[in-house]
């Protein structure tokens, strides 16, 4: 209902209702593109960006669903866009190694909580469409039927794609092999 | 050992800030960026005039204060929530309309323009009807009648004096204790949601009057419409933010010195006019 006024007052016109929208989901955007890029930095000109182009098309705006869905899906294109163009890449500690690159920030090192270290550095070992799953409907409060369609997949493929990615979170923060 | 659960939990609750160097930078780009949008889109704004529908009871004589409830019409103020300057707005605009026709200054009746962007098609129609109460002195005893149905008012606004309360479909039973008062006028506005809207009511002995304005939408269930309210009578005014409601509920506000009172000789009378305003909104049904 808030999220409801809020976007009617900014398709209004309102700078106001604009940047409480901004502050209202910033911190989930972040959150959800740090997921998803592995870079707390490139995380932050992603949600930037986006936050930018809705700000030049409040009129363009039709919302399906709730705000809250309508920025995550972007933030999830977004991020497949940079991921594809090779702009920002994922760190994954597996196949890349550690670099002296100031500018990027791998999501584990904001966070303090040494269980969601471990937690962020595991989700950063999962396959891309697991991992984009397992943070879209837990962090961004997708539906799996948004999911499989911003992903292109059934909803089946979407959810079994979620029970591997916990799966294998399971595994690797328990310390067991994986296969 | 985590389980899935465990897991899954601990993900919902991994949270990240963005630095304040970096908030306020963007919040600063966002302000630039929709101005100079904003800019853009102005000129697509269309003239148009909503629809009112007003009824005032008979045996009001025009000697009283006559708040001859004219329709002086539905304003789409432009951009921005209902606020201060748009309800003074739309009283000043609609009062030196009336002006002009009661002196016939002006040979026209058209209605002064104002300004709107293109409706939204998607937004639901709501009914709004503001019911007004004069309170003289010897009908204080309303209050406590009020106050012991339940019913309690809350400050909306210092100076002027205002206070509201937001009653249920079903309390509204208990408002027969307003059949005591006489209603002055009792204007409907239909509106779209999401839309700004506003209605002038003037007295017609004197360049005064006072404009409600309003901004409503409904749930996505369709049960409740959130409406913030303005008032102004070109002098003061008060705003009463995010009033939530059940479809047919009711708000009462409660008005101190916002509007003089006259006596039947057109005297103004020392103490200043009390006002009971009966505010209900309701989905509008279509066939």
């Amino acid at each position: 209902m808030e999220d409801k006024l809020l976007i009617l007052r900014f398709k209004r016109g309102s700078t106001d209702a604009l940047c409480r929208i901004y502050r209202k989901y910033e911190g989930v955007m972040l959150t959800v593109a740090a997921g998803l890029l592995g870079d707390v930095n490139a995380a932050q000109d992603a949600v930037h960006d986006i936050f930018v182009a809705f700000a030049q098309s409040p009129q363009r705006l039709r919302l399906a669903g709730s705000l809250r869905s309508y920025l995550t899906t972007c933030v999830a294109n977004l991020a497949r866009d940079r991921l594809r163009a090779g702009k920002r890449r994922a760190m994954v500690p597996q196949d890349v190694e550690p670099q002296a690159d100031e500018q990027t920030m791998p999501l584990s090192r904001a966070i303090r909580d040494e269980d969601l270290r471990r937690l962020a550095d595991a989700l950063a070992m999962l396959p891309y469409e697991q991992r984009e799953v397992v943070v879209l409907h837990l962090k961004g409060d997708l539906t799996f039927q948004e999911i499989a369609g911003i992903q292109e997949v059934s909803i089946n493929t979407a959810q079994s794609r979620y029970r591997y990615g916990i799966d294998k979170l399971r595994s690797l923060l328990n310390g067991e092999v994986q296969e | 050992m985590k389980s899935a659960k465990q897991i899954e939990q601990s993900i919902r609750k991994l949270h990240i800030e963005t630095d304040v160097k970096t908030r306020e930078q963007t919040l600063c780009d966002l302000a630039t960026v929709h101005a100079q949008q904003k800019g853009k889109t102005r000129a697509f704004s269309l003239l148009r005039y909503g629809r009112t529908i007003m009824r005032q009871k008979p045996g009001r004589t025009a000697a009283v204060i006559a708040l001859a409830l004219l329709l002086l019409g539905v304003f789409s103020l432009g951009t921005g929530s209902v606020a201060f300057s748009q309800a003074r707005h739309a009283v000043n605009t609609t009062l030196s309309w009336l002006e002009a026709m009661i002196t016939g200054s002006t040979d026209t009746t058209d209605m002064p323009p104002a300004l709107e962007q293109a409706p939204d098609p998607s937004a639901r129609t709501i009914l709004c009807t503001a019911s007004f109460f004069p309170v003289p002195a010897d009908k204080q005893g309303i209050w406590q009648s009020l106050k012991d149905s339940g019913i309690k008012f809350v400050q909306a606004s210092a100076d002027p004096e205002a206070y509201f309360a937001v009653i249920s479909r079903v309390q509204t039973e208990s408002l027969d204790v307003l059949q005591t008062l006489e209603c002055v006028a009792a204007p409907r506005i239909l509106m779209r949601e999401g839309q700004t809207a506003a209605i002038a009511s003037a007295n017609h002995q004197e360049a005064r009057g006072l404009a409600i304005g309003w901004l409503s939408t409904v749930s996505d269930d369709g049960t409740e419409i959130r409406s913030t309210v303005s008032f102004h009578d070109g002098r003061n005014g008060f705003e009463i933010p995010d009033i939530v409601m059940e479809l047919g509920g009711v708000v009462l506000i409660r008005a101190k010195g916002m509007w003089s009172y006259h006596d039947n000789d057109g005297n103004q009378k020392e103490s200043p006019q009390e006002m009971l305003i009966q505010v209900q909104v309701d989905l509008q049904q279509t066939p």
